[in-house]
């Protein structure tokens, strides 16, 4: 049943991905961008993760996609009429990615260790919330205060630039 | 199942790249970069389930907070763009150096 599910989830995942590339629209393909989150939120949820997948949905769908508005409601006026306007050199990106898609398949399923992987595989809860958060706050700790400085480095970041438009108006 | 969970988060992460090599507005770019590291963190979860062990639901927790970081800034980039170019190209990207 899972593995069904996991499937389907798969399938909208890559299909949603897609209609986020492919929209002319900004805001469609923010909305479908919000999907695709959502989408992979579920999947961590059924692996086996699902503090993942609440920080996922909560924190990340939830702060990311209303920053993604918020820019796109003060830019409103701001669009590409059809979708052949949207792109700059396609060909060339198409083919990089494609070159991405085709050696990272290749290593991995050609390599010994991918066979091991595949075979330890399991569905299932291997990582509980207290173990997360034991190892969080002892091994990892100093990572976890330089992260924190690095946001607030962020919101001093963003409001220095804000004002700094806001001189030029 | 391991197979698909992988091809996905690589066709995810490929389609990133497509989005953010080809597109010319920046809010596209910017969601290019989130599908590619959103690709990344479902391979590492994939691969986490063969190991069982926490450190891959840590680092995602980090690229979570660092991805966040780098939404807020190129907003804020380029809603300062927009308002002093008047254009959403990231091609005139550059003309913010002359401000």
């Amino acid at each position: 049943m899972v593995e069904i599910l996991l499937v389907i989830f798969c399938i909208l995942t890559i299909s949603s991905a897609f209609t986020t590339c492919m929209s002319s629209k900004i805001i469609r393909s923010a909305f479908f961008f919000g999907s695709t989150l959502f989408l992979i939120a579920f999947i961590f949820i059924l692996i086996g993760s699902p503090l993942l997948g609440t920080v996922q949905i909560l924190l990340y769908t939830g702060g990311t996609l209303i920053l993604f508005l918020f820019a796109i409601i003060l830019t409103r006026n701001w669009d590409y009429e059809d979708l052949g306007e949207t792109f700059h050199r396609p060909i060339r990106a198409l083919s990089v990615s494609f070159l991405f898609f085709i050696s990272m398949s290749f290593f991995l399923f050609e390599s010994e260790i991918f066979i091991e992987l595949e075979k330890n595989f399991t569905i299932g809860p291997s990582s509980s919330i207290e173990n997360i958060s034991f190892s969080l706050f002892n091994d990892w700790f100093l990572i976890l205060e330089l992260s924190s400085i690095l946001l607030l480095a962020t919101i001093v970041g963003c409001l220095v630039l804000l004002k700094f438009r806001e001189e030029i108006d | 199942m391991f197979s698909i969970l992988i091809y996905t988060a690589l066709l995810v992460s490929s389609l990133g790249i497509f989005m953010l090599l080809s597109k010319k507005h920046i809010l596209s770019i910017l969601i290019g970069i989130e599908l590619f590291l959103n690709g990344i963190n479902l391979f590492f979860i994939t691969v986490s389930k063969s190991y069982s062990n926490d450190a891959a639901d840590i680092f995602i927790l980090f690229i979570l907070v660092i991805t966040a970081c780098e939404v807020a800034i190129g907003l804020a980039i380029f809603l300062v763009n927009q308002r002093i170019n008047k254009t959403i190209d990231i091609n005139d990207l550059n003309k913010l150096k002359d401000f």
